[in-house]
């Protein structure tokens, strides 16, 4: 019966969704947020062999319009990424659109994956032409892409925090406000380890309960890169 | 007319590293002139799922054997679910959801099939044949089952003949088919492994199958159930 058995775990999908428009280009947010990037995908690879096989995708949103700048892959495979530049606006539709037409492909994510989990980072307003509030209707709509576990990071004062509220569909796992670039870090952390537990869990579809006041802090010495204008 | 059925359940990895019972059950019966297979996967989140998953293949059991081969689906699907509901006695229904998958087949070779939840069921008559797929919205471990769905149209029935020898139906649970690939040749290569064994080889053999599954990584508790037809 061997040769019956696919060879291949199965897969955890992670597909974030990063604003990389100029005003990210603002006190590094974009430096920290590809730091807080790489840090998740070194988690990721130590953990990425227990009992499902994460893989990840990054889906960028700015002056290139949305595009994916990390394909689908096991974490494990992904030894590094270009790193991501601030430049342009924020057309967030079209991530939207790009992630909830990946979510539909059943030959990139077959039925036998565990739900996907994405994550949204963003520190501005959508762009209104990007039609984000049909995109992100579209992605509700849909039914494969609504069952996936839906997390946001809002950085700084200017995320339009109440869009990004609509977009989480977990009330145990709310809206992040990021204030400095240490909390950009703490909520990649959040993230890898809700990923890494439901990795290992009996029952990896079930989404794990964050509290973001319980991430450690470790020795960034980071406090003082506040995100203001 | 022989049928002849073959059986294994196991526990999936992640089940015996936290020192939980195996939460599927598997049933066969042979009688004089009708035969049954009952498999079912209780939902892993439940507490009670070792026990749904064990009182659905008694409950249907037990209906089969109370019930003529002519039944309707729908009237034997409602009184599988009510033996389920009477067996839990106090534990309640949503705390001991399972699957049920069950064959319930004749000595004449006409058969019917019955699939509720997850898992699969395939056959091979002149063709291969598999009973569903999963919902493609769906991802692992998304499933319905008895304690879940009251509804008679998340059933899938059909109702087949094995009127050729080494024609059979199997059964198993998602542990194994959500990882199978080349499925249909699944039924065709099993039959042999199984039928050159004597009876306590081949289900010692059925059992270190489903132990060494070779999918990486895989944690499921794992069972199937086996019919085929000799003459």
């Amino acid at each position: 019966m061997k040769q019956f058995a696919a060879k291949t775990a199965r897969p955890l999908p992670v597909i974030i969704l990063a604003d990389v428009s100029g005003s990210m280009g603002e006190n590094d947010k974009i430096g920290m947020l590809n730091r807080a990037i790489k840090e998740m995908l070194q988690t990721f690879t130590k953990e990425s062999r227990l009992n499902a096989e994460i893989q990840v995708a990054l889906i960028t949103f700015g002056g290139n319009g949305a595009i994916a700048h990390v394909p689908l892959a096991p974490a494990h495979q992904i030894q590094s990424f270009q790193e991501l530049t601030a430049d342009g606006g924020t057309p967030m539709g079209g991530a939207f659109k790009e992630v909830t037409k990946l979510l539909e492909d059943k030959d990139v994510i077959p039925s036998r994956a565990y739900r996907p989990t994405l994550v949204l980072i963003s520190d501005g307003q959508p762009d209104p032409g990007s039609d984000w509030e049909s995109a992100l209707e579209e992605l509700r709509r849909s039914d494969r892409a609504q069952k996936a576990t839906r997390m946001a990071m809002a950085i700084g004062d200017d995320a339009d925090e109440q869009m990004m509220a609509k977009f989480i569909n977990n009330p145990e796992i709310p809206l992040f406000k990021a204030h400095n670039a240490l909390d950009v870090v703490r909520f990649f952390r959040a993230v890898s380890m809700s990923v890494t537990s439901r990795s290992r869990s009996a029952t990896p579809n079930q989404p794990i309960e964050i509290s973001y006041e319980d991430i450690p802090d470790d020795d960034l010495d980071l406090d003082d890169l506040v995100f203001k204008k | 007319m022989k049928f002849v059925t073959y059986h294994a359940s196991v526990r999936g990895p992640i089940h015996q590293r936290l020192g939980q019972s195996n939460q599927d059950a598997v049933l066969t019966r042979r009688w004089r002139r009708q035969w049954l297979m009952v498999v079912c996967d209780g939902m892993g989140s439940r507490p009670y799922a070792d026990v749904g998953s064990k009182m659905a293949c008694y409950a249907v059991r037990d209906t089969v054997l109370h019930s003529h081969f002519a039944i309707s689906d729908r009237d034997l699907i409602q009184a599988v679910y009510r033996n389920w509901l009477d067996r839990l006695g106090s534990i309640k229904p949503n705390d001991a959801i399972t699957t049920c998958l069950f064959a319930w087949g004749l000595s004449t070779g006409e058969t019917r099939l019955f699939q509720l939840g997850d898992g699969a069921i395939m056959y091979q008559t002149d063709h291969h044949v598999r009973l569903n797929k999963r919902p493609t919205q769906n991802f692992s471990n998304e499933t319905t089952g008895l304690g879940l769905s009251r509804k008679y149209s998340d059933w899938i029935t059909e109702h087949i003949y094995l009127q050729k020898p080494d024609q059979g139906v199997v059964l198993m649970t998602d542990g194994i088919s959500d990882d199978l690939v080349g499925e249909e040749s699944f039924l065709a290569e099993l039959q042999p492994s199984l039928v050159k064994r004597s009876a306590r080889m081949s289900k010692r053999w059925l059992v270190n199958q489903l132990v060494n599954w070779s999918t990486p990584h895989h944690t499921d508790d794992k069972t199937i159930a086996f019919i085929y037809r000799t003459a």
